[in-house]
């Protein structure tokens, strides 16, 4: 039933980015040019890479808010190190990716050694800790000029039609791919679902909830890392003053409009991906129709609003169908 | 013969004259992408860059822009999502970051001009504005004369800063520091207080400084009209503020009234109305094939209690 109900969910929001694309090459001829086209998967890539982790965090009833501030905290690092004289592009990555897991890592100890009351609480925390860090470390300017290898996921692209098809795109594919497999095939991935449909129930089976969180809030500072390098790679900088942005907040959008729930055990990562592809979509053609970016931000909230009612409201319909199947086999 | 020469002429002088107003009604798509659309500051930008739409049938003006100062990563996608638009004939824009943007431009062959803050790259055809560094120091040294007629001796400065990082931020400061050690101020560097641009953690801040001088300042300087505002609200009462000069940034309405009604002091102004109209100018000259200059001046001034009401009564007839 339960398959069935997700299958549901990403039809519905197939469609909705069908409709959405649809509506946006009758609005605008440029919408399906090849570059445009291209222009949004490297768009989506930085938020597919956060929301990753997020998901992770989601299913097992959690929530990771320090993924952005992640992202650039771990950017920011790389820069200081380059500034500090190392120049070896794979060291600085490796610091990238090394400081993303132990921050995920705390994040994951807080809450299941140190007892922490919730991760809305100890991310939000990770979130100025990481922020304030990101400052620190790079003395508050902008860090430019990365060596090559560390732009190549944010800036290479493969063949010529449209600019070129993005890597950070590919990449995505790839990780999305064997993140499914992951999430459906082996024993790890099916005890994140069951710590978050009932965390007490699957400690009981004998599973190791403390270390299953654990490692979702690694894995969410890894794929943060992994974001934090995609932007340098894009955007050819690093600056701490952007881990103030609400990346985490389109993180969570794309997870739940991909049929996540807050209240842990659902979520796919194909859902996910057609959600941050909604996301980067919604933004796009906003900006092709030169819409203001107030209305922007309204539309998104409501986007989001109307993914966690449409959550709310399968889970009271799935609640009923199980009250009524239990009636009947009385 | 002469009969038909001379009319051969007229149909060639009506032609061509024909032929050129074809010309100058060539129509063009202009997109203005600039740091934020959400402030009256900026609304002035947008205020100008659509009159010259207006004002020029044949230029289309797309204004656009991200939601605060601080949301890089929004100005980059519509960067991004511009730079592949067809449609589009020229751009201006007015970077977040300018060198993610220099990053982001590089290799466009259509015209680009930068407004309110410069990017260093080819591509970038000209700069109009003033730069936050020379407007910045414009005030510091203002606001220096005016604390030594205040009657101020050893003539100190805090900022109340804005978002650590941010480099409109860091430029406003460096010009602060520069216009007020030009006039023989002291620019309190250990002292500077973040209020992240908001005038809520400005009232703290200024709440702080009154803590650590109970003696007074000479010069308390913001990154912007909100946060002096707010500082100038938070230190009224105190005998020790009462000649303190508060300086704010953008010159915009709520601010002239501040100054009007002896709250806020001054404010440095940017001429967010004449960059805009003259940023979409200069595209369309380089469309025409004109040759533009590296730099062009908006001007910045600084706006007083004697020069507030003026300053007021001009930026309503930008907005109607």
């Amino acid at each position: 039933m339960n398959k069935k109900m997700g299958g549901n969910v990403q039809l519905g929001t197939v469609l909705a980015l069908v409709l959405m694309c649809a509506f946006l090459a009758f609005a605008n001829r440029n919408f399906y040019s090849p570059g445009n086209i291209m222009g949004i998967l490297k768009q989506t890539a930085f938020n597919a890479f956060l929301a990753t982790g997020m998901l992770l965090c989601l299913i097992t009833a959690g929530i990771d808010l320090s993924v952005g501030a992640n992202a650039i905290f771990c950017a920011c690092l790389m820069g200081s190190l380059k500034e500090a004289g190392m120049t070896n592009g794979y060291v600085l990555m490796l610091a990238a990716v090394l400081a993303g897991a132990l921050m995920g890592f705390i994040n994951g100890t807080l809450l299941t050694r140190l007892h922490l009351p919730h991760p809305f609480v100890s991310t939000l925390g990770m979130k100025n800790v990481l922020w304030g860090a990101a400052l620190v470390v790079t003395g508050n300017k902008m860090i430019n000029r990365f060596p090559e290898s560390v732009q190549f996921l944010g800036r290479q692209t493969i063949g010529t039609w449209g600019g070129g098809f993005p890597v950070s795109f590919l990449v995505i594919i790839i990780l999305y791919v064997i993140m499914h497999i992951f999430l459906s095939r082996t024993a790890l991935g099916r005890s994140i679902y069951c710590a978050g449909g009932n965390m007490e129930a699957t400690r009981l089976s004998g599973i190791n909830t403390a270390n299953v969180l654990t490692f979702c809030y690694t894995m969410s500072g890894i794929m943060a890392a992994l974001g934090g390098i995609l932007s340098v790679g894009r955007s050819g900088i690093c600056n701490g003053s952007m881990a103030t942005q609400p990346y985490d907040t389109d993180a969570i959008a794309a997870c739940i409009i991909g049929g996540a729930s807050f209240t842990g055990g659902k979520g796919t990562m194909v859902g996910t991906m057609i959600g941050a592809l909604i996301i980067a979509v919604l933004r796009n053609g906003f900006t092709l129709l030169s819409i203001d970016s107030s209305v922007q931000n309204i539309v998104l909230g409501l986007v989001i609003i109307l993914a966690v009612f449409m959550d709310v409201v399968r889970a009271s319909m799935e609640a009923k169908r199980r009250r009524l199947a239990a009636a009947k086999s009385l | 013969m002469k009969k038909c020469f001379v009319l051969f002429m007229a149909v060639i002088v009506v032609l061509s004259g024909a032929l050129c107003g074809f010309a100058a009604e060539k129509e063009y798509n202009i997109s203005v992408i600039l740091k934020t659309t959400a402030s009256e500051y900026w609304g002035y930008v947008v205020a100008g860059a659509l009159a010259y739409g207006k004002d020029h049938p044949n230029v289309h003006v797309q204004v656009k822009g991200a939601t605060s100062e601080t949301a890089y990563d929004e100005q980059q996608n519509m960067i991004e999502t511009d730079m592949n638009n067809a449609d589009i004939d020229g751009y201006v824009i007015a970077p977040l970051q300018a060198d993610m943007v220099a990053n982001m431009i590089s290799g466009q062959k259509k015209p680009i001009v930068a407004v309110d803050t410069d990017i260093e790259a080819p591509e970038v055809l000209s700069f109009v504005g003033t730069g936050n560094e020379s407007a910045g120091a414009l005030g510091g040294a203002a606001a220096v004369k005016y604390a030594k007629e205040r009657g101020w001796k050893d003539i100190y400065c805090i900022e109340i800063a804005g978002v650590q990082g941010d480099s409109t931020n860091e430029a406003r400061m460096r010009g602060y520091a520069k216009g007020v050690e030009s006039e023989g101020g002291k620019f309190l560097h250990n002292e500077i207080q973040y209020a992240n641009a908001e005038a809520n953690q400005a009232v703290a801040c200024m709440e702080a400084i009154m803590q650590n001088h109970p003696e007074g300042i000479a010069i308390i300087c913001a990154n912007n009209d909100d946060m002096a505002m707010a500082a100038a609200r938070a230190a009224a009462g105190n005998e020790a503020y009462k000649n303190t000069v508060f300086l704010g940034f953008d010159g915009i309405q709520s601010a002239c009234n501040s100054i009007l009604a002896g709250e806020e002091t001054m404010s440095v102004c940017q001429e967010g109305y004449t960059m805009g109209y003259t940023a979409v100018e200069a595209v369309v000259k380089a469309l025409n094939g004109e040759k533009l200059e590296k730099f062009i001046d908006a001007g910045a001034s600084v706006v007083d209690p004697s020069t507030a009401q003026a300053r007021l009564d001009q930026l309503k007839g930008y907005l109607q």
